[in-house]
């Protein structure tokens, strides 16, 4: 349900920490977002929440025969996917989601964690038919604002939104999967504008995105001459505004010490290849800077520590 | 009236196992579940899941193990065939897609638990029956063979002039209607009845509901006087920390700071069964040596960072959430608290009920592999493997003539509000099954031609 306006689980909130949050000192519960509401609190959940699981094809598809005893798998990758397993399906973060109050038919985070269980599963055999499948719906992976909702609400520490950040990561990374969102260019776009500039240069994001680097370019992908003229409203609206002068829009300053970002790409693609995935089940090593960074003498060191390593650490996961 | 070949009333570990077996063997099942599946009790177990599946461990003793932690109250029968079983099973949920944690080499990965001679419990960090519930509830998602009904309460066993049961009135509760559920064969799987104690680590659910149906119409119970006390539920409210936390090597402390297991079990220490350690702790209480809440402390301090965080993460959760303390830097404070009902409804290691027609798996039943004591990780395995073998026994249908009466009881008949129109064949599909087919072991082929048969000849009071 909804306790003052967030989202949560009504059995884990202590009665007090909600007064105090309450506005006004009255504690207003409501049922949850996002789904058809059957009866005072009851929401119905068959009908979204269970139908996007249903959606991310929720089981194992191995090849062939099985193996006479277990499959054998790297011991981490298990320890990585237990994080979405650990998912007790409440249906808190669909609750929660902004993107799928706007585009009902996201998948949503709940489901996408779900299909991140599978994805990252090493026996699973069809990873690159998942992928594509969920990054060529309109609905898919791409629909996510990152806007770290779901991760907050989630009480299980599932951290929907990291999960589907390494949906995208495996499906542009490692399998290069160009989908009809752009989500590949679009994320392509942020990293070569961060290397160039330091900073987000705004009027290049489009173009970038759709034209692969290059204003003329863009002009004769037909799709994207269609998303620029889509969006001249946008641009027009933010020259009228003040909010970009037409000087900041063509000419955009570089960092002073722009060598440095360079330098940190030119170590992530240099280095010894092994992309650093923080999990909240993997933290705490001893002696650790990711023990030091997670020590809050408050014990909640959990969240603290997996937001900043999740966004921080990994080359083209903190856009969109 | 919704009509299937079997019913399965409860869908936790024992009740989805049963169902999925049965939908293998090619009868109709339906699932029917008060709650919705992924809520089951079977949630809550945390530690995991035993076998002797290590080349160097063997049923045998896995078996001994069982014998000697139910004070030899066993069935030893039953727990032979539940050992031997037992690492068939596991594999099976490995191959059906359950994240077992691995060891070296990638294999599957072990931790010690109470009154075990090996280390033989499988695991998912410390969500094992929570990763094997979601696992078997998405192979029944991929059935679609299987009908569910989720949020329905059972409230009652129906039998025919023979005493054969013969289905079930269920509630919807979405919609608060009646309906009768026809079945030639009901498997019970709903769970123990913790709730009549009170702290008890079960969750509001366990009411004993399947218990108290059977018993109503005349199912013997046995061994309802052996309950068990877990010996760490969390001090106030009686929340579960896991037996994984003393796998993992925690330690128990009384108020004076002495490891008083040294002096109840020196050899297995903290590792002792359940009813050992729980008995040594209310001994340290009752004897003065415990803190003034009637307490012991639970040291998992003792276990490495990293390792605490990958292997018991919820139980940090809990003792963040529920007592306000970091497992990971001061003791726990713990008692002895109502666990596990090892008593239930009575079977053979078949499931089966001296009610004909009537099953019974995991929790609900007493076949009996427990006896005065039941091993930690050895409840899951019990509903897996007499989940299954309570459904793979083919269903003998009642007689025909029998059958073919309406088994609406007369009281149901009195009522202004019995429905006339049904919900379920509404909501959940009618069953296309006639109800007078015997139910052979049909291949895929023969299935699909007797369902197309069955659906042409379908009559519309068969629909409902």
């Amino acid at each position: 349900m909804r306790v003052n306006g967030k989202s949560a689980l009504a059995c884990n909130t202590q009665l007090g920490d909600a007064l105090a949050r309450a506005p006004g000192g009255e504690i207003v519960v409501e049922p949850m977002g996002n789904m058809p509401v059957l009866k005072d609190l009851i929401v119905d959940m068959d009908a979204v929440h269970w139908k996007k699981i249903q959606r991310v094809v929720p089981w194992l598809l191995p090849e062939g025969e099985p193996p006479e005893r277990e499959y054998i798998v790297e011991p981490e990758a298990m320890i990585d996917i237990t994080q979405s397993m650990a998912c007790i399906q409440c249906g808190v973060c669909v609750s929660a989601c902004l993107s799928m109050e706007v585009d009902p038919e996201f998948i949503g985070p709940a489901a996408l964690a779900k299909a991140y269980r599978f994805v990252g599963d090493p026996r699973d055999a069809h990873t690159e038919d998942r992928l594509s499948d969920l990054a060529e719906d309109p609905h898919g992976i791409y629909d996510c604002t990152h806007c770290f909702a779901c991760i907050e609400v989630c009480p299980k520490d599932v951290a929907p939104m990291n999960q589907i950040m390494r949906l995208r990561r495996h499906a542009t990374g490692d399998y290069g999967i160009k989908d009809r969102n752009n989500g590949y260019g679009h994320e392509k776009a942020f990293v070569d504008i961060i290397e160039r500039y330091g900073t987000l240069h705004e009027s290049q994001l489009l173009p970038r995105s759709y034209g692969q680097g290059s204003l003329i370019r863009s002009q004769v992908e037909p799709r994207a001459l269609k998303q620029l003229i889509e969006s001249l409203p946008t641009a027009v609206a933010g020259l009228r505004s003040g909010k970009v002068s037409p000087k900041a829009a063509l000419i955009h300053h570089k960092l002073p010490d722009q060598e440095q970002i360079r330098r940190i790409y030119h170590e992530i693609e240099t280095g010894d290849g092994e992309r650093l995935e923080l999990n909240l089940y993997i933290v705490g090593e001893e002696g650790e800077g990711g023990a030091a960074e997670q020590d809050p003498s408050t014990g909640d060191g959990s969240e603290a520590s997996t937001v900043p390593g999740e966004a921080g650490t990994e080359r083209g996961g903190a856009e969109q | 009236m919704p009509q299937h070949d079997v019913l399965v009333i409860g869908a936790g570990l024992a009740g989805m196992r049963a169902a999925l077996a049965a939908a293998d063997e090619g009868v109709s099942v339906g699932v029917i579940s008060k709650i919705h599946p992924v809520r089951s009790h079977s949630n809550a177990a945390q530690g995991g899941i035993n076998a002797a599946l290590n080349p160097e461990d063997s049923w045998e003793s896995h078996a001994y193990d069982t014998v000697k932690g139910s004070d030899y109250l066993g069935d030893q029968d039953a727990i032979e065939i539940m050992c031997r079983e037992a690492p068939k099973e596991i594999l099976h949920l490995e191959h059906l897609g359950v994240t077992f944690h691995r060891g070296a080499e990638g294999k599957l990965g072990t931790r010690a638990f109470g009154g075990a001679s090996a280390a033989r419990t499988y695991y998912v960090a410390d969500i094992t029956g929570q990763a094997i519930l979601h696992v078997l509830y998405e192979q029944l998602m991929r059935r679609s063979e299987v009908f569910r009904y989720e949020e329905w309460f059972t409230t009652a066993l129906v039998q025919d002039d023979d005493g054969h049961v013969a289905g079930a009135v269920t509630r919807n509760i979405r919609d608060g209607s009646m309906e009768l559920f026809g079945a030639k064969t009901v498997i019970l799987a709903c769970g123990g009845n913790g709730r009549v104690y009170n702290p008890t680590t079960n969750a509001l659910i366990c009411t004993g509901d399947g218990i108290a149906m059977a018993y109503r119409i005349g199912a013997p119970l046995m061994d309802m006087e052996m309950i068990q006390y877990h010996p760490t539920t969390l001090a106030g409210n009686g929340l579960l920390i896991t037996e994984g936390a003393r796998g993992e090597g925690a330690h128990l402390y009384n108020a004076q700071g002495e490891r008083f297991m040294e002096k109840y079990a020196p050899n297995k220490m903290e590792l002792a069964s359940r009813d050992v350690v729980s008995r040594a702790e209310q001994t340290e209480i009752n004897e003065g040596r415990g803190f003034p809440d009637g307490t012991v402390a639970l040291d998992i301090t003792v276990v490495p960072r990293k390792r605490i965080h990958e292997a018991l993460r919820e139980i940090v959760n809990v003792g963040r959430d529920f007592a306000g303390v970091d497992i990971t830097k001061d003791p726990v404070h713990i008692k002895p608290g109502n666990h596990y009902t090892m008593g239930g409804i009575k079977t053979d290691i078949d499931g089966q009920t001296s009610v004909p027609g009537l099953y019974a798996a995991g929790e609900v039943a007493c076949v009996s592999v427990h006896g005065g004591n039941r091993l930690g990780a050895n409840s899951l395995l019990d509903t897996l493997i007499f989940g299954r073998r309570s459904a793979s026994t083919p269903p003998t249908p009642p007689r025909a003539s029998a059958c073919r009466r309406s088994p609406t009881p007369a009281w149901a008949k009195r009522r202004a509000w019995w429905p006339t129109s049904s919900g379920a064949s509404a909501r959940a599909g009618a069953c296309p099954r006639s109800r007078t087919s015997s139910a052979p072991r049909w291949t895929a082929t023969q299935r699909c031609i007797a369902t197309t048969r069955a659906c042409a000849r379908r009559s519309p009071s068969s629909s409902g």
